[in-house]
């Protein structure tokens, strides 16, 4: 009898709940996105593929968020069960990795748990997650936005994510962006457009260190400005940093700072971006005993283009947030159709260039080695440059439209890459040059065959790279063979064959893929979506969906 | 204790139960960058009751490059026959998004390009992987949305787009 009772009172509870709240809660809605990724590793010796005592790994995740009005709350699970190669094995496990409650209107926005953010262009402060690369370093705290006409103000406290835990040093941060066209009547309608923004960030971290003394409160501040008028834009930020000894910088009391600047002009059909960038002993983290990828405050980008034919991948440039000189240009330019050049269509050309170099370090005093630890380190002159080059890219891409089937791009490629600077390990430094040609056949309506062959000629590392690609496209599905040869060096290493095959299908925001063979870890654009991947060996599955 | 669960459990599905009818799903509320420096909130996207595209996409994400360049080769008779308005979503961190202006100008595209250099109006749409396109109609509601992008797919998106003009429903 209670039961049935129970089981009424119950019923009628759900039914007032479903009326009455969804009239108070009326328009709430809920939507979400999941991605799961598993991998069937087989042993493989030539790639260096670790036999897994699972057999099988996955990552996944799975994410939600409600909001209604001017509320939202989101949560976000994630498996590792266990990673994938390739993926940090801190990262084994599952759980809640992010959740949030959030209320904002007008003129305020407040968060409580974990949260995104981003202060100018991050050189102090940005915390971001990219889940193919297995990086998350997310603010659990408290974050508030004031909005007001021409000034916003965010306020920050929080520690970050550190894998399943959170790292140890306290992160406080305030910004202010300031739009002075808004602050002055007369300026509002100008055609010159002005922003300036400065942001402060303090990490208090306790001292444990035996040896020296280090400050428990490291500050860091960054001034920045922007100009746009017409076709013209000029960026500037500044940003440094007290004495902060830590793990990747041995320990040393020098200040830190960084300068980055760009200057572009564009009109129809022609762009050109310059950008400059110098980077001394900015290495900030939640973390002074962090290295690697764990536990970055700020961010100082690699001033160099990312590409996405994997052979042009190939040789990334690792960004070195604590001494850095880099220069960039990229200049695009669309040749008119019905011309002589450019073709029925019209061709467009990109061509960028980059080059990164370290900076110049002079000892301290006679008594003291540069980068000594306990010490002040060296001392560094603004404009000289350091004597070794990281890194330099020239590439040049053509793409034209033949005829209403046909699609070409041709690119050439030549790279320099300091192997010690960017890999860690005394080889010798590679020069290559890498040549591809893309060809897209639409064949009927909603087919499409696509050919990708790429060429990367070198004498050092592990020698030639050759690749090509066969793609088919119908409607939804498609399937896409990918051959990967690496020609060796005689006496240095053998040559070595990645076959890869897949197959998938796409609906609406549906997507399923399934892969067999091997892969070596870059960015793969297959399938009409461009990923980064690890590398891999025997069968895989990849699911993404949002709803 | 069980009892005491089994309730907790139903109050929350019913709770949930509660908003999932009637899902018009609105373009979440977070502010983007324009391509001269002014932070504008996404409510603001508004085609004056025509069809809205918004598509996310990267200067290193070359389906999306091809999308774009391949729809801007129709848009104008798009535009002549629909009135739909693309927006852009460059979802370029801080490293490529000085790319963006040269890429959009050298490659002549007419359509309203945005920044979200950190990602924060990509995460409150659920978009994971780019390309990933959203058909929003004439009242601001998301009707379709679709990843990635292979030669042939903007024939689909027209047509869809073309059904909002004519006042049908999407499935």
């Amino acid at each position: 009898m209670t039961k049935f009772i129970q089981l009424i009172l119950i019923a009628c509870f759900v039914f007032f709940i479903n009326n009455t709240f969804a009239q108070v809660l009326g328009g709430g809605e809920v939507h979400g996105s999941f991605q799961a990724d598993a991998q069937y590793y087989k042993k493989d010796s030539t790639i260096g593929a670790e036999d897994i005592p699972e057999n099988l790994a996955s990552n996944s995740f799975f994410e939600m968020r409600y909001s209604n009005k001017n509320f939202e709350a989101g949560i976000r699970y994630e498996l590792f069960m266990p990673q994938m190669q390739g993926y940090d094995s801190r990262w084994k496990g599952n759980g809640f990795g992010y959740r949030f409650l959030r209320y904002r209107n007008d003129k305020v926005d407040i968060t409580a748990g974990n949260f995104y953010e981003q202060f100018g262009t991050g050189m102090i402060l940005r915390s971001y997650q990219e889940w193919n690369l297995g990086f998350d370093n997310s603010f659990d705290g408290v974050r508030v936005k004031y909005k007001m006409k021409a000034l916003t103000i965010t306020g920050l406290i929080g520690k970050q994510r550190y894998y399943w835990d959170l790292g140890p040093g306290l992160v406080r941060g305030i910004d202010g962006q300031l739009s002075v066209n808004d602050l002055f009547k007369g300026f509002n309608d100008s055609k010159t457009r002005v922003f300036m923004g400065y942001s402060f960030v303090s990490r208090y971290q306790t001292d444990q260190d035996p040896i020296f003394k280090l400050p428990e409160n490291v500050a860091a501040e960054a001034a920045r400005l922007e100009l746009y008028r017409g076709g013209f834009n000029f960026k500037f930020e500044t940003g440094w940093k007290i004495n902060d000894p830590n793990a990747s910088n041995n320990m040393i009391y020098k200040s830190g700072n960084a300068v980055l600047a760009e200057f572009g002009y564009s009109r129809k059909g022609l762009g050109f971006t310059l950008q400059a960038e110098r980077v001394d002993n900015m290495d900030f983290r939640s973390n002074r005993t962090s290295t690697g990828f764990d536990l970055p405050v700020g961010y100082i980008p690699a001033m160099t283009r990312q590409h996405a034919y994997s052979l042009a991948a190939f040789y990334p440039y690792a960004s070195q947030a604590n001494g850095q000189m880099g220069l960039q240009a990229t200049f695009i330019y669309k040749l008119k159709k019905k011309t002589a050049l450019g073709g029925k269509y019209g061709t467009s050309i990109n061509a960028n260039y980059s080059i990164s170099n370290s900076i110049y370090k002079e000892k301290v005093n006679d008594s003291t080695t540069i980068g000594q630890s306990g010490t002040l380190g060296y001392k560094s002159k603004f404009f000289k440059l350091g004597d070794e080059k990281y890194y330099s890219d020239f590439n040049i891409k053509i793409h034209r439209k033949l005829s209403r089937k046909w699609d070409v791009s041709l690119m050439y490629m030549n790279v320099f890459y300091n192997m010690q600077i960017n890999e860690g390990h005394a080889e010798p430094n590679v020069y290559a040059n890498i040549g591809i040609v893309d060809v897209w056949w639409k064949f009927k309506p909603y087919h499409s065959l696509h050919l990708e062959t790429q060429a990367m000629f070198t004498k050092q590392d592990e020698g030639n790279w050759m690749s090509g690609m066969l793609e088919f496209n119908n409607h939804g599905f498609f399937t896409a063979l990918v051959v990967l040869y690496n020609q060796g060096i005689a006496g240095h290493n053998d040559s070595a064959l990645y076959p890869f095959i897949t197959a998938g299908y796409t609906h609406k925001s549906t997507r399923i893929s399934v892969g067999y063979g091997r892969q070596r870890e870059g960015i793969v654009c297959v399938g009409g979506v461009c990923r980064a991947v690890p590398a891999s060996n025997g069968l895989s599955l990849t699911i993404n969906s949002s709803f | 204790m069980k009892k005491f669960n089994a309730i907790i459990a139903i109050v929350i599905v019913a709770f949930i139960m509660s908003f999932t009818t009637d899902n018009k799903r609105r373009i979440p509320k977070v502010d983007v960058k324009t391509l001269d420096g002014k932070m504008i909130s996404t409510s603001t996207f508004n085609n004056d009751g025509n069809p809205m595209i918004i598509s996310f996409w990267a200067t290193w994400c070359k389906p999306c490059v091809q999308e774009l360049t391949t729809i801007a080769d129709v848009y104008e008779d798009w535009q002549d026959e629909t009135g739909v308005k693309l927006i852009a979503i460059s979802v370029d961190n801080s490293r490529t998004s000085g790319g963006v202006m040269p890429l959009i100008n050298g490659k002549d595209w007419d359509y309203e390009v945005y920044l979200d250099e950190n990602g924060d109006f990509k995460r409150a749409m659920g978009v994971n992987l780019v390309p990933h396109t959203f058909l929003v109609n004439g009242k601001g509601e998301i009707v379709w949305e679709h990843t990635s992008f292979t030669e042939g797919s903007e024939l689909e998106l027209i047509e869809l787009v073309k059904k909002l003009k004519n006042g049908e429903e999407i499935k």
